[in-house]
């Protein structure tokens, strides 16, 4: 289950990097074509290794937040539509960086306390399934199912951790996360 | 109506799953409880033993660095060392060698684990591999956990496991262990892993990536961190190694990356679920990994007894938990080499095995694999 995740996860990325690179080109109509040309580009061997092998290596696998807001850039730029409204995409950026500037300082080495140590019992899945409950009576349906996924994938055990931390966040969500609610509140 | 409908509807379900992650963590509650290892061996009517030598005469490798050693369950020793043409090359391999409980011989070097297995199996780009401890359950199992890097230098490494149900002859895929929220870099291990009581190992690792700490790793046999617990913080201390003391009491030594220059140390009472701070012994260390090992409450510790170079070795002994150490006896003296160069002994990794001797492994010079064999009385008769 998790070499499948991971394997989805360096898809998805390659491809969302494919398509984000077609548009800063100008070549917009063409993103299928970059897409799957970063995917193939990505399994040509050079120097015993890849831009496969070593995303693999570099990232092993996504969170859930990641992989839904990834999931939602390809759909709007693959099928037009929008998949993820602005107000999901919002509070999922929002449910990141939060996190993330709790725990990443820390886990760096800023205090003794390690609050990566809550993700292996059940306080930071409950305060997960708390926050949900509150997205949803604040409307915010779809983002408030997406963190019930995080608490069941993590149960599932979808990858090698059994954090939940893990399933919530990883740093790449959490560096974009606050440029695109920076962008969010441009636009709206 | 259907709005509240659904809205009640997800409530349930989200309160249905709270339960469920509920009763699942309390089935999976630690134990924090470890045995200390017997005291066996520490007989005086013994007679003094000390024997020292090298693993190999001739490297396969023109460089090799960071054995470590365990104790076999048929009675013998097995050591793991990193070497290649140089620290962090990308024809590094694990090596190993046996210890003949019989003969008392050292087999001839056998690679265990190269770079492109360890890829292969991970499926990913693996940069370089690094310095590997060993844990046997003395019934043919034993577990090797070990640092590679796929991006960027030592600070970026995480840790990986295989292993063996045949003491050592071949070894299971390689998984890597998930420790880490940081994209799982930057944990690295170089201390002597140990079991507790329920059977889930404790490994101790330190992190690099910006802050420099100790941290204890908990996980089941496959490799799966249960939990963690950081033992420093900001850019204090790495490399902790840690003594099994009586009624559930562990000691700690670290690496000292700061400017004090002295062995650090620090203390749990209840088997490394939380850790007092750190504070400084009175031996020297010029920013070298040191290695303890106890039995009862007295412990040994090997490391380098100068603070601006890795060209001395000495062992100390500690009866009072820490609050003193004394050094009884001069492995390496130090100078220059006949290249020239200044000598380098390193990287001491001492275990105690089950019949009271103890094993010291060090890198010596780059070049060999230094293996040193004392027991308790040789200690006593020092001390007098």
């Amino acid at each position: 289950m998790n070499e499948v995740w991971q394997i989805l996860c360096v898809v998805l990325l390659l491809a969302a990097a494919g398509a984000f690179l077609s548009g800063f080109a100008g070549l917009r109509k063409y993103r299928w074509v970059g897409m799957m040309l970063m995917l193939l580009i990505a399994i040509i061997p050079f120097a015993e290794t890849s831009i496969w092998l070593w995303m693999r290596g570099l990232i092993g696998g996504l969170s859930i937040l990641s992989f839904v807001l990834l999931t939602g850039y390809l759909g709007l730029h693959v099928t037009g539509k929008e998949v993820l409204d602005r107000k999901t995409r919002s509070a999922l950026y929002a449910t990141a960086f939060t996190g993330g500037l709790l725990l990443y300082p820390a886990t760096l080495g800023l205090s003794l306390y390690d609050p990566y140590r809550l993700g292996f019992g059940i306080i930071l899945a409950i305060v997960v399934l708390g926050l949900s409950v509150l997205l949803w009576f604040a409307k915010r349906q779809l983002a408030a199912v997406v963190l019930v996924v995080v608490v069941l994938a993590d149960q599932a055990q979808l990858m090698t951790s059994i954090n939940t931390w893990d399933y919530l966040i990883d740093p790449l969500v959490w560096i974009i996360a606050p440029f695109m609610l920076l962008r969010l509140r441009l636009q709206a | 109506m259907q709005r509240y409908l659904t809205s009640a509807v997800f409530v349930i379900l989200v309160a249905l799953l709270g339960a469920s992650a509920w009763l699942g963590d309390f089935s999976e509650a630690l134990s924090w409880r470890f045995t200390a290892p017997l005291a066996s061996g520490a007989d005086r009517h013994q007679k003094p033993q000390f024997k020292r030598g090298f693993i190999f005469e001739q490297s396969p490798t023109s460089s090799v660095h960071a054995p470590s050693i365990v104790e076999l369950s048929n009675g013998g020793f097995m050591a793991v060392w990193y070497g290649g043409t140089r620290e962090g090359s990308s024809d590094v391999s694990l090596y190993a060698s046996n210890l003949d409980p019989v003969s008392n011989h050292w087999s001839v070097p056998r690679v265990l684990m190269g770079r492109q297995r360890v890829a292969n199996d991970l499926g990913r780009h693996i940069r370089k591999l690094g310095n590997a401890v060993l844990l046997s359950d003395g019934q043919n199992n034993v577990w090797m956990f070990f640092v590679s890097t796929s991006v960027g230098g030592w600070s970026t490494s995480a840790v990986n496991l295989s292993v063996s149900n045949d003491d050592g002859q071949t070894w299971g895929p390689v998984v890597r262990v998930a420790s880490s929220p940081f994209l799982n870099v930057s944990t690295l291990v170089k201390g002597h892993p140990f079991f507790y009581t329920d059977g889930t190992i404790g490994l101790p690792v330190y992190h690099e990536l910006l802050g420099k700490f100790g941290e204890l790793l908990r996980m089941d046999t496959n490799g799966v961190v249960l939990d963690k617990q950081r033992m420093s913080k900001r850019r204090a201390a790495i490399q902790p190694d840690i003594a099994l003391l009586t009624n559930n009491q562990m000691h700690a030594v670290l690496r000292n990356t700061g400017s004090s220059r002295v062995v650090l140390q620090q203390s749990s009472e209840d088997a490394g679920n939380s850790w007092s701070s750190i504070s400084e012994t009175q031996l020297p260390n010029p920013d070298a990994a040191v290695s303890v090992t106890a039995v009862r409450d007295a412990m040994v510790m090997a490391y380098n007894d100068t603070d601006d170079d890795r060209d001395r070795m000495a062992l100390a002994m500690s009866r009072d938990k820490g609050n003193t150490w004394r050094k009884f006896f001069q492995l390496e003296k130090g100078g220059v080499g006949e290249d020239g160069e200044k000598d380098e002994f390193s990287y001491p990794y001492l275990i105690r095995a089950k019949n009271g001797v103890y094993h010291l492994v060090y890198t010596w010079q780059r070049k060999l694999i230094a293996h040193v064999s004392f027991n308790d009385v040789w200690i006593g008769n020092r001390l007098q």
